[in-house]
């Protein structure tokens, strides 16, 4: 990871961030317009409007089935809208390599293999992004220091614990410095200190000018790190909101239209 | 192309690493060859007696001599040629080749080109032509042994080709396992949300599974030689064979990944499609004890002519340019599968 003022290891080089974003700092990180998606017979995603400032933090919340995952996937390229469009950084149609290099993605699912070292994923996924030589090392470096796994270099993932797998899940995906990062439920199911160390990382993150999309069901995580709140319910955005406690986000969640569209 | 390279790379690391596919594609294709190899010796495997017919006269009575032949319980196999004939008995596909001169009814003797090895089936197939024409009816047969039709000395000769085809299919399986678990576990959204063409994910499965088939193949070949004393007649056209077979089931292996969107499609799919092409092609139970139909289908199956290419270089001796028509045709399966793979892959991101 190439965000070498990140406070969690004090021995890394001083690098710069990625150039390679084209786009202007006026550009907002991610800009969303109308977007549509049907999904067989559903509206999974139905005219969302969505911007997101550089050093924003955007939480995204809503029941299930309310076009969270859609909408994060939509942004990440791995589908295409029916209608509307998408801007990463600048670049038109994430689904173009060109815009694909500016983001980073954690899926739900813990994506990471199993057979491969905690280095080797590090690795592979910097080397999947462009990084080489002493770049990819002070990546993989701090990508260690930031899942606090510099002990386990070497031993595979499928031998670690949840939260270990959770570090290094969130730490691959910004291996290479994104502008804009795309969290999908980042902590299920990890202990209370990995979790608070994910969330740590996350707020550097934000620090360093890093753009996050930040999809989860803990209320309290959206109120600790989010900058502003969509609620999301069938398909659309329901309402924004900022600086409200995780007891006035559970009121305003609750208020939300259950259901598909 | 670099991009391509690492994602071979993870995958072939991620099989080195996975015991279970190694122990199909390397371990069970021993046991096959070896268990298979001791059962069966090689005078068994031809129960059906096929007889190669070129008929150049092709009139009444040189019908009349291949209805006798098929009325006494021999297959007949109409070639083109006597040259493609000839071959045909030496891949081992027919026992003898029967010519039918042009000037048969004017009283030219037949033609009867017998496999040496199989002497038998040419007394046979001599009776049958006395027995199959009319009663005091007589023609003259020139008999002569066809040059160059080699035998397998033992059952390893035979069987080691098939376990061989029994490895590839293990590797295509076990790359059509590791597609399924990247489905599983998220990693193949990361692949696809990476700045990377969506074809490139399939070029990396592609040739990480080809080198794996060529190794396997390679390392298969190399026991069997030296530790089961099978005859590699031609060197030059061992190389071409296993590539050939190894393109055709890396191709294989992609289409399979990209055939459906879950994992329990794929993996079914996978399975359920190595077994069958593994069934009818020839890698279960000898060709020669098919009936007609399962051998017409049998040409429908890579694993069929990834055999037919592997005892050519092996025992049969056949030359690479005598090869070249099943070499083809294994890659040719290989692009097809790509094709069809690249495409199915295409569709997932709309």
């Amino acid at each position: 990871m190439l965000w070498s003022n990140l406070p969690v290891s004090s021995s890394t080089p001083e690098i710069h961030v990625s150039t390679r974003a084209s786009a202007t700092v006026s550009d907002p990180a991610l800009s969303v317009e109308g977007v549509h998606k049907r999904l067989g017979d559903t509206r999974a995603v139905d005219g969302v409007d969505l911007d997101v400032r550089r050093g924003e933090v955007v939480g995204l919340l809503g029941p299930n089935g309310a076009g969270k995952t859609t909408l994060l996937h939509l942004c990440a390229g791995l589908l295409a809208p029916d209608r509307g469009s998408i801007v990463v950084a600048g670049q038109r149609d994430p689904q173009r390599p060109r815009s694909r290099a500016l983001l980073g993605f954690a899926p739900q699912a813990t994506a990471l293999y199993d057979e491969l070292s905690v280095e080797e994923n590090l690795s592979f996924f910097g080397r999947l992004h462009g990084l080489a030589g002493a770049r990819l090392e002070v990546a993989v470096e701090e990508g260690l220091a930031t899942s606090r796994l510099e002990s386990r270099r070497c031993a595979r993932v499928g031998t670690l614990s949840g939260g270990m797998r959770r570090r290094l899940h969130v730490a691959t995906a910004c291996v290479h410095a994104p502008s804009l990062l795309l969290l999908d439920e980042p902590t299920v199911g990890v202990d209370p200190d990995s979790r608070s160390h994910i969330l740590s990382v996350i707020e550097r993150l934000r620090g360093r000018g890093v753009a996050v999309v930040y999809a989860s069901h803990h209320l309290d995580e959206i109120a600790r790190l989010s900058d502003r709140v969509v609620f999301l319910a069938q398909g659309r955005v329901q309402r924004e909101e900022e600086g409200k406690t995780s007891a006035e986000l559970e009121h305003a969640l609750s208020l939300l239209p259950r259901g598909h569209a | 192309m670099r991009t391509i390279l690492l994602l071979a790379e993870k995958d072939l690391r991620l099989l080195v690493r996975d015991r279970g596919a190694l122990f199909w594609a390397c371990i069970f294709p021993l046991i096959f060859a070896t268990l298979f190899g001791a059962i069966f010796p090689h005078e068994t495997r031809e129960r059906r007696i096929v007889v190669s017919v070129v008929d150049q006269a092709r009139d009444a009575a040189s019908a009349k001599v291949v209805a006798g032949l098929a009325g006494q319980g021999l297959t007949v196999d109409a070639a083109p040629s006597p040259e493609e004939g000839s071959l045909r008995v030496r891949r081992g596909d027919a026992a003898a080749l029967l010519v039918v001169p042009a000037a048969f009814a004017a009283g030219a003797p037949l033609s009867l080109g017998v496999d040496p090895t199989k002497g038998a089936e040419a007394a046979w197939i001599e009776g049958a032509l006395a027995r199959g024409l009319s009663p005091g009816c007589s023609v003259a047969v020139q008999r002569a042994p066809i040059a160059d039709v080699v035998a397998p000395r033992t059952g390893f000769e035979l069987a080691f080709p098939a376990a061989v085809l029994w490895g590839l299919i293990g590797c295509a399986g076990a790359f059509a396992a590791a597609t399924v678990a990247e489905r599983r576990s998220g990693t193949h959204l990361r692949l696809r949300s990476a700045p990377i063409h969506p074809l490139t994910v399939l070029f990396g499965k592609l040739v990480a599974c080809w080198v794996a088939c060529t190794v396997d193949a390679t390392i298969l070949l190399v026991l069997a030689r030296v530790a089961f004393g099978v005859r590699v007649e031609r060197f030059l056209g061992l190389p071409v064979a296993i590539v050939c077979c190894a393109a055709c089931f890396a191709g294989i292996t992609v289409l399979l990944g990209s055939i459906g969107r879950s994992e329990q499609a794929v993996g079914g799919a996978s399975w359920a499609t190595l077994l069958l092409l593994a069934m009818v092609g020839g890698a279960m139970v000898p060709l020669s004890v098919m009936p007609g139909w399962m051998r017409a289908a049998s040409l429908a199956s890579p694993v069929r002519w990834g055999i037919a290419v592997l005892e050519g270089v092996t025992f049969r001796g056949l030359s690479v340019r005598e090869l070249a028509p099943a070499c083809a045709v294994l890659v040719g399966f290989g692009l097809v599968s790509i094709l069809c793979g690249a495409a199915l892959a295409r569709r997932e991101s709309v």
